[in-house]
């Protein structure tokens, strides 16, 4: 055998024996550093519980690594959203809490006919605020630092004495010269109030018809009011495209719109110039981000919604902080009782809300105070609107 | 002059209230108030009692919701009707729907609300001893054309991945044809896509099926966005079919104005009761589309959407499953249905809905213990299935 073929099969030989080597190190069972599990890998929910306190419901999601997480149900009968955040919990135990987007998809698939609407959406949302929280502490970081990072490094909050919000109450379909007069003054009022350098935002709470709203629109100045809120009920957005023709104020809606496909239409049909994403309404932290992201395509600013205690306006916040686009956020000290929770941020003399520490949603429940509230009786609101003149109930 | 308002003022005093014993007469229409209600959990339906001062009850088919959480919001929503005149039924349905601004629609209280529609709707037609799509302006037709029958059947689909294979695209082709032989020239097949056809895949499954002239295609999109559907419209010549998870006039109009659908199919169990149905058909009617009905419930739940549809004036065809035990439990809900050799079903009996209940196997089926699953599904890498 000459010189060339003899080193051509040893250097074959030695490839081959080679690859064997390295196929024998690489392979999981052989290489140590591919078994090595990581709390990430390794975490999982093991219980959840559902405490109905007050009007609300507080969510408490355990792990096996101890880590646990709380969310908040908003606005719906609270009895009824503990049994179901109980009834769902079936699909999220033994599961991995870091995997928020899988389980947000499993919970919002998990039943053909059980597709959105209030009581699934508000429920989902709890538990996404749950999940955000328990993967913030396990990586010993704010939620914001996990979805890319502050825009802001503080939170423009109202009411404030720079920032008012007057509203109105169910009206009727058409308003008398005296009735417009009424809410012109008020809203002027309010306007003087807060000055030339604040924030005056007019909440129609969809109150006010659409003959009524357009009629109020045009008797108001270009600057008495930054936006109107709630112009009209959600429902039929031909009747947002109507208003819109009709109206020069900026138009703002969204409190009662859940995911990413009830705000579309606000935004492709052009009728909202501020839209208004509630973080326990419209899914919790994942789908506020995805609407923030839709709302940058069309240059259409939030200006969150929010009646929650400071454990939802928390993860509201985490939200706002990295929405490219936003304005004001809506912040009500008085709804947290007192003493539930301990907040890791605070308001300062300009109405700016300083970005939640951390880690995960950075606000503490008290658990006795919560076992405390939990026992007072409370009898379940099912409000049903005022009456109109005629007797018959008003939509709003 | 004098005689003439003496006269007047005397007519005035007659037909005044306080005067005119007539006018002061209550009726039984009058004064029918509704004094309580009981939900009883029988898998997988949560049947609702309503009863009133006269003596006469209503029942309403409660379906397609977690019973945990449907019953006790059934329970907790009975303060917004207790002690209403039943009669009011288009009040009612208002005074629920605009309780609390934040729970507005939505699956778990529309279901729940259709539940209790219904179950006035068939005390209604108690009180005036008429089976209810008289009420309804009805009938408009003397029998109704259900499937599955020899002469319509509908084939399913299982949830497919994103794009078709060809093999995957054959095997559903298959079906079809096999349908289509089964029924013959003179005989309807229909696809349900169920949402479980992604749209690429759906386009390309839609081009093979055109030889073998399907009625519709049914769920070509999983309901939100109208785009979607606005799409497959624009590929797919068979007509597209779909309603049962959308409620209400509100989520049904897109379709109409968007011109997404031929063919409308709410569930009057689903979309918010007779009341609900009713209009949506009406929106429909001024579209030119007809109703294929979507139903999967007892035969309580049934005879709500047959009445509805015996009275409107578009209307193809009627899912019918009075047989399957899963959607009956138990037997309880019981009517007489005669299906003609053509494939027609008569009309519902009445008064009211027309349906008999076994009120004892009810109760003791209510009080054994239910369970109830969350259902969910996987495609190939592990991703949930959305449909």
């Amino acid at each position: 055998m000459n010189q060339s073929r003899r080193k051509l099969i040893a250097a074959v030989g030695a490839m081959t024996a080679g690859q064997a080597f390295l196929d024998d190190n690489v392979k999981a069972d052989s290489n140590p550093a591919g078994l090595v599990a990581d709390r990430s890998s390794t975490i999982r929910i093991k219980s959840m519980k559902a405490t109905p306190a007050g009007s609300k419901v507080y969510l408490k999601m355990e792990t096996n690594h101890g880590i646990t997480g709380w969310g908040e149900i908003d606005q719906l009968e609270p009895k009824v959203a503990a049994a179901l955040a109980t009834s769902l919990f079936e699909l999220l135990d033994g599961e991995n809490p870091t995997r928020i987007e899988y389980l947000w998809q499993k919970l919002f698939r998990a039943h053909r006919n059980i597709r959105g609407g209030p009581f699934m959406i508000h429920t989902i949302a709890g538990i996404d605020m749950a999940l955000w929280d328990i993967t913030g502490k396990l990586w010993n970081t704010p939620i914001y630092r996990i979805l890319g990072g502050p825009c802001r490094d503080k939170i423009l909050v109202y009411p404030s004495i720079r920032a008012t919000k007057p509203g109105a109450g169910p009206s009727e379909f058409s308003g008398t010269p005296a009735e417009l007069q009424r809410f012109v003054d008020y809203i002027k009022a309010e306007r003087k109030k807060v000055g030339p350098n604040g924030i005056v935002i007019f909440d129609a709470h969809c109150a006010l018809p659409p003959p009524f709203l357009i009629q109020l629109a045009n008797a108001l100045d270009p600057t008495d009011v930054n936006f109107m809120e709630e112009i009209a009920v959600p429902g039929n957005i031909e009747v947002f495209k109507r208003i819109k023709q009709a109206v020069k104020i900026p138009l703002a809606s969204g409190e009662r719109d859940r995911t990413i496909y009830e705000f579309l239409p606000y935004l492709q049909e052009k009728c909202l110039d501020v839209i208004q994403p509630d973080c326990a309404h419209c899914g919790g932290i994942t789908q506020m981000v995805k609407i923030a992201t839709l709302a940058e395509l069309y240059f259409t600013p939030l200006a969150p919604h929010a009646v929650t205690t400071e454990l939802g306006i928390s993860a509201s916040f985490h939200a706002t902080a990295v929405a490219p686009f936003f304005i004001i956020h809506e912040y009500y000290p008085q709804i947290t009782p007192a003493g539930l929770i301990r907040k890791s941020w605070s308001v300062d003399k300009d109405g700016y809300a300083s970005l939640p520490q951390g880690p995960g949603l950075g606000a503490e429940i008290d658990e006795q105070k919560l076992e405390e509230l939990a026992k007072k009786p409370h009898k379940p609101e099912w409000p049903t609107r005022g009456r109109l003149k005629d007797g018959s109930i008003a939509d709003y | 002059m004098g005689a003439a308002a003496a006269g007047h003022a005397l007519i005035a005093d007659s037909v005044s209230h306080a005067n005119n014993p007539a006018a002061n007469v209550d009726d039984r229409h009058s004064t029918i108030k509704i004094t309580g209600m009981r939900a009883t959990w029988v898998n997988p339906n949560v049947f609702l009692r309503i009863e009133t001062n006269h003596g006469i009850i209503g029942w309403g088919d409660l379906k397609g919701v977690d019973p945990r959480v449907s019953k006790p919001l059934a329970e907790s929503l009975f303060e917004l009707i207790n002690g209403e005149n039943p009669t009011r039924i288009e009040h009612l349905w208002q005074k629920i729907f605009r309780a609390h601004r934040d729970i507005r629609g939505g699956p778990f209280l529309i279901h729940t609300l259709a539940a209790i529609d219904m179950a006035l709707w068939d005390i209604a037609g108690k009180l005036w001893g008429v089976p209810v799509y008289r009420l309804l302006g009805g009938p408009t037709r003397d029998r109704i054309r259900v499937y599955h029958t020899k002469q319509a059947v509908k084939v399913p689909a299982a949830p497919e991945e994103h794009s078709g294979t060809p093999a995957a695209i054959d095997a559903i082709v298959e079906r079809i044809k096999d349908a289509r032989k089964k029924v013959g020239p003179t005989g309807a097949v229909m696809f349900d896509a169920h949402s479980a056809i992604p749209p690429a895949t759906l386009i390309q499954l839609a081009s093979a099926l055109k030889p073998y002239d399907l009625l519709f295609i049914e769920e070509p999109a999983v309901p939100g966005n109208i785009e979607v559907f606005k799409r497959l419209k624009q590929h797919i010549s068979i007509p597209l079919a779909a309603g049962e998870r959308d409620r209400t006039i509100y989520e049904m109009l897109p379709y109409l104005l968007h011109r997404c659908l031929d063919i409308l199919q709410p569930d009057c169990c689903h979309t918010g009761g007779i009341t609900s149905m009713k209009k949506i058909a009406t929106l429909a009617e001024a579209f030119f589309v007809p109703l294929a009905p979507h139903c999967t419930a007892s035969n309580l739940g049934i005879a709500a959407s047959l009445h509805v549809t015996a009275s409107i004036p578009f209307f193809l065809i009627h899912e019918f499953y009075p047989e399957n035990g899963g959607f009956n439990p138990k037997g309880i809900m019981r009517m007489e249905w005669k299906v003609d050799a053509d494939g027609y079903v008569g009309l519902p009996n009445g008064p009211g809905l027309g349906i008999d209940v076994d009120e004892k196997k009810l109760e003791e089926e209510g009080k054994k213990p239910q369970t109830y699953r969350w259902p969910g599904r996987t495609l190939k890498d592990g991703s949930i299935a959305d449909y």
